[in-house]
């Protein structure tokens, strides 16, 4: 492969990166790393049924209905889990793998020839990322890159206007409401982020790596910090490591990059645990 | 026949330990397997270069089973709660399968659509001597369940107490994760990785929602199984197209939540 495709889909790769780390953040604070994990397989009916309206997997319209109802059924799994609190795993089990089942059955039967099979739901389509490009300054970009941009542009907004609000999501909903915030807006509005970003992030790595980017990076961050920008910060530079090394391997060895790159911060992650479970022993 | 019997016997049985996970509040440990054994299966094939399904459950069981005592471990060396430890493993353990995969691919091995049947399952490629295997199995788990009924009841309800009436609280554990694990390999020939879950926990969620009574509970979801099993069965076997699999978790999901609006309704009406 050219060099150029190289740096294309790294670059590709790592906006991915980026971007689900600002949503990690928050709901690693919240205790609610499954959710990620409902919402990324929920969202697979929605946009089979978005794509048979709209006719088109790339339009604004697609992405708009797409995000749309995304974000009420997130809500919904949300709401739902909260008011029972107890068997909150089994809810969003039932739900993700009912609607997932549900996807499933519609790309069967409606989308088989479009780029929405179960293949390219659970894997992604990293190498496909960057062949739809569009002439821009006299330069051919990839659109998936222009998409992340955009992405990367309203999760940086979004992170410093209301860190400050999210934060305070996530300890202490009480206190917020005794100032007189709405939690249910802040709290739709922090979901409808996470399904930007899943949606967004979806169609390249797939719906279990999007579970990945969302916890593990998080996770090793979080033995070094618990301040919401060094969570943030430490994350994104374990991931940039990590990614340039699974880059080399996955590039020199014909590997997906996706898959080596988790499996890279998982391997971190576990040994990570058990030195310090070691040193702290001794 | 054959296959409406394996089916009805392998939900029901994972249905039964679905209600067990379901009180401990650990409902998606089942995600967490069927996630850990994708990995497994591909291993299984690089050890026996075979994808036959007795040497595909030895294999990943004990893959799944030494990952369970990695997370287990985890769970007590570290602060993380078992949700994150949960989405590490599902993450970790998919994206294993799928380098392995690639790994043998780059080696020249074209095994896809074996392993496809693995990840979203296919019920057609079940051949007679694996319902057999699943017939046995699941048959041989729900006496063993229906038999330590009340032991099992005991660890559920307080497992200080369970441990000095004589019990052994981790022995319990490990019997009933064996249990899962080895429903969970069988499950992926039928559901797949995803919607394994699926299986294991929607009836009896459903039957929780109207019951609490254990007896009266585990009639419901027989009753809800079989029909469902039948109506499955049934839409796939006429309708091209249509895999069994999420057929069965459509209508599952489907019956949960008419059941959650009627009982919403029911509670509007008898408290306004």
């Amino acid at each position: 492969m050219d060099s150029y495709i190289y740096y294309k889909l790294f670059f590709v790769f790592f906006l991915v990166v980026i971007n689900s780390l600002f949503s990690a953040v928050w709901f690693f604070e919240r205790r609610q790393s499954l959710l990620v994990d409902a919402i990324s397989h929920s969202v697979l009916p929605i946009l089979v049924l978005v794509y048979l309206f709209v006719q088109s997997l790339s339009s604004f319209s697609f992405v708009f209905f797409a995000v749309l109802f995304s974000t009420l059924v997130a809500w919904l799994i949300s709401f739902l889990s909260k008011f029972n609190t107890k068997h909150s795993q089994s809810l969003i089990g039932v739900f993700f793998s009912g609607l997932f089942a549900l996807g499933l059955l519609l790309t069967n039967v409606f989308a088989r020839n479009v780029h929405l099979d179960a293949d390219s739901v659970l894997f992604g389509a990293l190498e496909f990322s960057i062949f739809e490009n569009i002439q821009m300054f006299g330069f051919l970009m990839p659109i998936s890159i222009l998409k992340l941009f955009f992405l990367l542009s309203v999760n940086v907004i979004c992170f410093y206007c209301f860190r400050n609000l999210f934060s305070a999501l996530s300890f202490d909903q009480t206190n917020l409401k005794l100032h007189g915030f709405n939690t249910n807006l802040i709290d739709f509005f922090q979901l409808f982020l996470l399904v930007l970003n899943v949606i967004f992030c979806f169609e390249v790595v797939g719906v279990i790596l999007t579970l990945g980017l969302n916890v593990i990076p998080v996770l090793i961050a979080s033995y070094f910090s618990y301040r919401t920008s060094d969570l943030l910060n430490v994350s994104l530079f374990v991931s940039l490591i990590t990614l340039l090394i699974a880059s080399f391997l996955a590039f020199s060895f014909n590997l997906s990059l996706g898959a080596i790159f988790m499996v890279l911060l998982g391997v971190v992650f576990l040994v990570l645990s058990f030195f310090r479970s070691y040193f702290m022993k001794l | 026949m054959m296959l409406f019997i394996t089916i009805f016997l392998l939900s029901f049985a994972l249905c039964c330990l679905g209600g067990v996970f379901y009180y401990e509040q650990k409902s998606l440990i089942t995600d967490v397997y069927s996630h850990v054994a994708f990995p497994g299966v591909v291993l299984a094939y690089v050890l026996f270069n075979s994808l036959d399904l007795y040497l595909v459950l030895f294999v990943t069981t004990t893959f799944v089973l030494l990952i369970d005592l990695i997370k287990n471990k985890l769970l007590r060396i570290t602060k993380f709660t078992t949700d994150s430890i949960f989405a590490f493993f599902i993450a970790f353990g998919f994206s294993l399968g799928t380098l392995l995969i690639n790994i043998l691919q780059n080696h020249g091995v074209s095994t896809k659509a074996g392993f496809s049947d693995f990840l979203f399952g296919n019920i057609s490629a079940l051949s007679s001597n694996d319902s057999v295997l699943i017939i046995s199995i699941s048959s041989f788990i729900l006496c063993l369940l229906y038999l330590y009924r009340r032991v099992i009841k005991n660890y559920l309800f307080d497992q200080i107490l369970f441990s000095q009436l004589g019990f052994n609280v981790y022995f319990t554990q490990r019997i009933l994760s064996v249990c899962t694990v080895v429903l969970c390999v069988l499950s992926l020939k039928v559901a797949g990785v995803v919607l394994t879950t699926g299986l294991f926990l929607i009836p009896f969620a459903t039957a929780n929602l109207f019951y609490n009574k254990i007896k009266h509970l585990f009639v419901f979801a027989l009753l809800l199984i079989s029909l469902v099993t039948f109506a499955s069965i049934f839409i796939s076997l006429n309708f091209s197209g249509l895999s069994t699999g999420p057929i069965l978790i459509v209508l599952y999901f489907v019956v949960y939540l008419l059941s959650e609006l009627f009982k919403f309704l029911r509670f509007k009406n008898i408290y306004g």
